[in-house]
């Protein structure tokens, strides 16, 4: 065992620790280090913003002579008109600006990288045979459960035809496909949240205790 | 049933201090579960070892910030360790504040050891603006005119003829959440071509996968399982493999307790 002299390790360790004892029950070390940790955070994030808008803008401007950053800076601005009685409007133009830009940026994009590739990507041989003529099990049971899940999940969404006889029971078997999905995001979900607790749990056993 | 009754109704601290016990022993006394390597975290390890290290650097876009490190860190270690034993160059950028903050940490350790900032490996820093960003950068790579050391990226060799993305070799995107892998294909593989991978937390690989499927992404290692395994690829232990043992006994211990609960529902459910 070999403990850490460093304070700041045992104030991380203590912030740490105060937080855990959320898991007994709430109480008002918990508390403390929440508005500490909800403080900081924000604080952070200003100083952050600051330094961005002085390093990608300020700069620019004033020692590049880069004067179309002038532009940013008053559309910046103008959001903060929200918060003058009378003048709130102002704020909608750089919000114009933004959600344009975002829109255009995307418009084709997401179209192109998550419609039409992925559906280009379920055009795939079912049966599939390797380069010598043998038939491939495993993937050919990959390539038909890709296939057959996007089939039936993309069934159940068709609101067009009544959703009876042949096509009810297609649509409930992508329900089951989805439901299968939403159990594997959940678990991987589980599996996040522990690989996060296992990195605070190493770094009170490691930095803080020297167990290992 | 009472039995039933009483297992639904476990106290939360008693199933806290089970996995607490379940995860800390491992880490003090680790077992050695074996460990498989999916086809996808091997091919961004046969991608690298592919590369030349006379010629080819590799782009580096660490998407992510301390609370997501944990899950993600040990994947950037393990890549920067497998190029830096292949000898190839490397440059980082970091569309997230706190992106250089996480490169920083890599790169100090690499200078304890001997390399050379400006020769082995460079860091861009943060370039502000999300998707926009990335676009920018991914058309133009010299829009960022120094790096966070302040050199002017005409003076680092590193730089030398890299025009656009399509100069790197390799991209690979250490993504925790937007702006991500996801900018990354729509900005920049899909249409530009850019060889890209990613290493994303755990939470987002079932959200990932369909890009391997279609081969918009060359390869993929997620959360801490993703780490371990590129660790056990390039026989360079670090975190991943010193986690996993305590991920999976995490684990079973949690499906445990869904077992528990179901099958005491069900005998409640009977009666």
């Amino acid at each position: 065992m070999n403990i850490s002299m460093s304070v700041w390790t045992w104030v991380m360790a203590a912030c740490m620790l105060a937080i855990f004892s959320f898991i007994y029950k709430e109480n008002p070390i918990y508390r403390f280090a929440e508005h500490v940790f909800v403080g900081s955070t924000a604080g952070h994030a200003i100083g952050t913003a600051i330094g961005n808008i002085h390093r990608f803008g300020y700069v620019p401007l004033t020692t590049n002579n880069e004067w179309h950053f002038i532009v940013p800076f008053v559309l910046g601005l103008m959001l903060y008109a929200r918060f003058i009685k009378g003048y709130a409007w102002v704020s909608r133009w750089p919000i114009a600006y933004l959600v344009g830009n975002g829109v255009g940026l995307s418009l084709f994009t997401s179209l192109n990288s998550q419609a039409i590739l992925q559906a280009r990507a379920t055009m795939i041989d079912i049966i599939v045979h390797d380069t010598a003529g043998n038939f491939l099990l495993n993937r050919t049971f990959d390539n038909f459960l890709l296939v057959f899940g996007v089939l039936v999940v993309l069934t159940y969404f068709v609101f067009s035809i009544p959703q009876s006889g042949p096509v009810k029971r297609i649509s409930q078997a992508g329900r089951w496909v989805m439901m299968i999905t939403f159990g594997v995001s959940f678990g991987n979900v589980v599996a996040g949240r522990i690989s996060l607790l296992l990195g605070q749990l190493t770094t009170l056993l490691s930095t803080w205790l020297g167990i290992i | 049933m009472n039995w039933a009754k009483q297992l639904q109704n476990i106290d939360r601290r008693i199933i806290y201090t089970i996995l607490m016990i379940g995860l800390i022993v491992p880490l003090i006394w680790p077992i050695g579960i074996p460990l498989s390597t999916q086809e996808v975290t091997r091919s961004i390890y046969n991608i690298i070892e592919d590369l030349d290290p006379a010629t080819d650097v590799v782009l580096l876009s660490f998407d992510y910030s301390p609370a997501s490190a944990p899950d993600l860190h040990p994947s950037s270690v393990a890549l920067v360790e497998h190029l830096t034993a292949r000898g190839i160059r490397w440059v980082a950028v970091s569309f997230w504040p706190e992106g250089p903050q996480m490169s920083e940490m890599i790169m100090r350790d690499l200078e304890a050891r001997g390399l050379t900032y400006g020769e082995d490996f460079i860091d861009l820093g943060f370039m502000a603006g999300g998707e926009n960003a990335i676009m920018s950068f991914a058309q133009d790579s010299r829009v960022i005119k120094t790096d966070v050391r302040g050199n002017n990226i005409d003076t680092l060799t590193l730089m030398d003829g890299i025009v656009d993305m399509n100069d790197f070799a390799f991209v690979i995107g250490l993504s925790a959440g937007d702006p991500g892998y996801n900018a990354f294909i729509r900005q920049a593989v899909d249409p530009m071509g850019v060889k890209f991978a990613a290493a994303v937390v755990t939470v987002s690989v079932p959200a990932a996968m369909p890009f391997v499927s279609s081969g918009q992404m060359k390869g993929l290692l997620g959360g801490l399982r993703g780490a371990a395994e590129y660790e056990q690829l390039t026989g360079i232990i670090g975190q991943g493999a010193a986690m996993m043992d305590a991920q999976s006994i995490g684990h079973l211990i949690i499906v445990a307790f869904i077992i528990v609960g179901n099958v005491a529902y069900f005998f409640s459910k009977k009666n």
